[in-house]
């Protein structure tokens, strides 16, 4: 394979700066599949090692992350197969029991949130950071995600249903006169 | 009166927030909002929770890529060998130095440490060129009793035509500074900053943050979030504002005397 100008193999200049870019934001998409921070670091090495060896069947003019973000998605899938293969299926995370911390912020609450947010199922949770956290559109997600777009919806309205439960159940136990004022 | 909400009411609400509903859907369940105390607090919740989580994940990215792992993602782009990929055990988790810069902090000093997060929707009101004369000489009574009317988040036509022009002209991302013409002896301004624009059938659409000077807001909420769709040249229709510790009668007034506009 011929090194190209920036001395690199195979990976042009502009496409190697926008990947590495990319990493950021790949990596909390990585974070909100695996609710594993160091799961997440290998699922992202893993994306970005078929990235490079797939680079040639990326279509110029059509969106890195997207391309990115749906081998993350894929390589996800697979890795999941295969530990089940290997009967090991339980993450830390899943590990524990899901405790969300006391708050009395009415579900607005940072804490509170991230915990509710690891909570929720993993498609809902995977559609939820497409859509809220990185923007994409429903058919955008849809690609991703390899679902259709009614389908992301429908996954985006049941996490924030959850989400929203999940408020109501606090203010019963939190400060309920302040979280229904101006709301009722 | 409280309706238990369906299914497909949760569905509107959610594509309502992400910007996928048609203008016509947009509409009607606008009204549904303003109408149905259930599905206004349903709004309000939903809303502002989605605020919160996409602050917060707007700070983690910067949060949050060690430098190794930093390194192995260039060496793979560059094509050298990277380590081995790693077994972890829960030891080494609990090990490995973590550097979370806000674990501890508000991830939103609009909301993030206040208590009672009230957010209210106001939607329905048309701001543009027009509604400027007619409501300048209403705020010039007084310069106190215009200096809190300027920093309001509702019934203020001037902030409105500021909001208007800035959603007009400035990029997202970039903050516009403005005053409002009242004379402030602090020439302390109000930034509004337009966060993310997106097309939702044959409008675009952008949502705003507004922060009013810290020192000036001692009743008023200190920023809020809102969103608005271009309707025409310079003219951006409020879709709603989500203003921490505003009450629902602010909203409804709001409602009441811009509709007629």
């Amino acid at each position: 394979m011929p090194a190209n100008m920036n001395g690199t193999f195979g990976l042009d200049t502009a496409l190697r700066q926008e990947l590495a870019e990319l990493l950021p934001r790949a990596l909390r998409f990585a974070r909100s599949l695996t609710r594993d921070a160091v799961a997440a670091e290998d699922l992202v090495q893993t994306a970005y090692a078929k990235a490079v060896e797939r680079i040639a069947q990326f279509e110029k003019g059509t969106r890195l992350d997207s391309w990115l973000y749906r081998i993350i998605q894929t390589s996800w899938i697979d890795e999941k197969r295969r530990d089940q293969r290997h009967g090991n299926v339980v993450s830390f995370e899943d590990a524990r029991e899901s405790v969300f911390p006391g708050q009395a912020h009415g579900g607005t609450d940072r804490m509170f949130l991230q915990a509710a947010l690891a909570s929720l199922a993993e498609e809902q949770r995977a559609a939820l950071t497409l859509v809220l956290i990185e923007g994409y559109s429903y058919r955008e997600a849809g690609e991703i995600l390899g679902v259709p777009d009614g389908t992301v919806m429908s996954r985006v309205a049941r996490a924030r249903k959850t989400l929203a439960a999940l408020h109501d159940d606090d203010g019963k136990t939190t400060d309920k006169d302040s979280i229904q004022r101006g709301s009722s | 009166m409280s309706t238990k909400l369906e299914d497909q009411d949760y569905n509107l609400l959610s594509a309502y927030i992400d910007g996928e509903l048609s203008p016509t859907e947009c509409r009607e369940l606008e009204d549904r909002i303003a109408k149905c105390p259930a599905m206004t607090r349903q709004f309000n919740i939903m809303a502002g929770q989605s605020v919160v989580l996409r602050n917060q994940a707007e700070r983690l990215l910067t949060d949050r890529v060690y430098p190794e792992l930093a390194q192995d993602i260039e060496d793979i782009l560059d094509q050298k060998k990277t380590s081995a990929k790693r077994f972890v055990e829960k030891s080494d988790i609990d090990a490995r130095p973590r550097v979370v810069a806000n674990n501890n902090t508000p991830i939103w000093t609009g909301i993030g440490a206040a208590a009672a997060v009230l957010l209210a929707f106001v939607g329905g009101n048309w701001f543009n060129a027009e509604m400027l004369d007619a409501d300048v000489e209403t705020a010039s009574t007084g310069t106190n009793v215009a200096l809190a009317a300027s920093y309001s988040p509702l019934n203020n036509p001037l902030l409105d035509e500021e909001i208007s022009l800035t959603l007009e002209r400035t990029l997202s991302g970039d903050i516009r500074q403005v005053s409002l013409g009242v004379e402030d002896t602090t020439s302390e301004t109000i930034s509004i900053e337009p966060l993310r624009t997106f097309r939702q059938d044959e409008r675009f659409c952008r949502e705003y943050q507004v922060t009013f000077p810290s020192s000036a807001t001692t009743t008023n909420a200190d920023n809020f979030y809102g969103r608005a769709c271009r309707t025409g040249e310079g003219k951006w229709e409020t879709i709603y504002r989500l203003i921490p510790g505003a009450k629902l009668s602010d909203a409804e007034s709001e409602l009441k005397t811009k509709q007629k506009l």
